[in-house]
């Protein structure tokens, strides 16, 4: 999982540009989304939500989940904005790896 | 280890404030509680449901880790404010004593009695927060309480010096108005209020410093 190093705030961000999560759900769709790839350890998780939030790219509240409470996370206007930028790097270095590596036959 | 033993541990590791340590337990018993459960519910054993969600957690130590670095970051950033809150207290009571009261800082006979340890008192709370905040900037263990003392001492420092230019104004003709000791106030509140937000978790940090 080295390679996800600099890469997991924006993971992160991502998954919860569609919908408000709690950290669970965050790792569950991060697991799902990426086909089992990126199963990461739980722990990892927690500390970049925190930080995220510390930076003020999201924002979170407790609420009532399935009978119990949670600790819900929702991206912000800020946290919206980085995350396009963010996948604007990520396809321009994607691209450029791509154009001098090649296509995988 | 059980769950138990494991939030335990967390909580043993944690170096955070009171607030945030509450809020990461909550957070972490809550994901291994409904890790466990959903394990038990297809029927494996309680002992072995745990085994397996602290296993995908990762060590106690590790995960505390994690929040620690970003909370020592917030924690010296806060001293820093407190230093810089200091430093506006000392150079606008500089700036008032010379600029503004007049030579004698009271008339003849005229201090209340109270002055000599008011004095006494804001000197000492400032020279406080300062040992304090300095301690917070280099220390490890102790930096949050003591972020958290400097800024409670340095507010201390300004109150008192506050009190007594407001009391030495009434008494001294030609002292700043009501309106100018407001504003200087308000200054040495707003000095300290970036330190305050950022121990209560209230002020942005940038990311390039949490990572």
């Amino acid at each position: 999982m080295s390679e996800l190093h600099g890469h997991l705030d924006l993971l992160v961000l991502a998954v919860l540009a569609d919908a408000p999560a709690h950290g669970y759900a965050v790792i569950e769709e991060l697991r799902q989304r990426s086909a089992g790839a990126f199963d990461l350890p739980e722990g990892t998780v927690y500390p970049a939500v925190h930080r995220l939030e510390t930076s003020g790219f999201l924002t979170s509240s407790w609420e009532a989940y399935g009978g119990r409470r949670r600790r819900v996370y929702r991206l912000t206007r800020r946290g919206r904005g980085r995350l396009e930028r963010g996948r604007k790097d990520w396809s321009a270095f994607a691209g450029a790896v791509t154009t001098v590596v090649g296509e995988a036959r | 280890m059980t769950l138990n033993d494991y939030v335990a541990a967390l909580a043993r590791e944690l170096r955070v404030g009171p607030l945030r340590r509450r809020r990461i337990l909550a957070e972490v018993e809550d994901h291994l509680r409904a890790s466990v459960d959903e394990r038990l519910a297809s029927d494996v054993p309680r002992d072995q449901a745990e085994e397996a969600a602290l296993s995908r957690f990762g060590p106690a130590e590790d995960l505390a880790a994690g929040f620690n670095r970003q909370w020592r970051v917030r924690t010296r950033l806060a001293a820093a404010a407190v230093l810089g809150g200091a430093g506006v207290l000392f150079v606008t009571v500089q700036r008032l004593m010379e600029n503004w009261v007049q030579p004698a800082p009271w008339p003849e006979d005229a201090a209340p009695a109270a002055v000599a340890w008011q004095s006494a008192t804001a000197q000492a709370c400032l020279l406080g927060g300062v040992v304090l905040a300095l301690v917070a900037l280099a220390g490890r263990r102790w930096s949050a309480a003591a972020a958290g003392g400097a800024l409670v001492a340095v507010a201390l420092a300004a109150a008192f010096v506050s009190h007594y230019e407001v009391e030495r104004a009434a008494l001294v003709a030609g002292s700043p108005t009501n309106w100018e000791l407001a504003g200087v106030c308000a200054l040495r509140a707003a000095a300290l209020l970036p330190a305050a937000l950022l121990l209560v978790g209230r002020l942005r940090v940038p990311r390039v410093l949490l990572t």
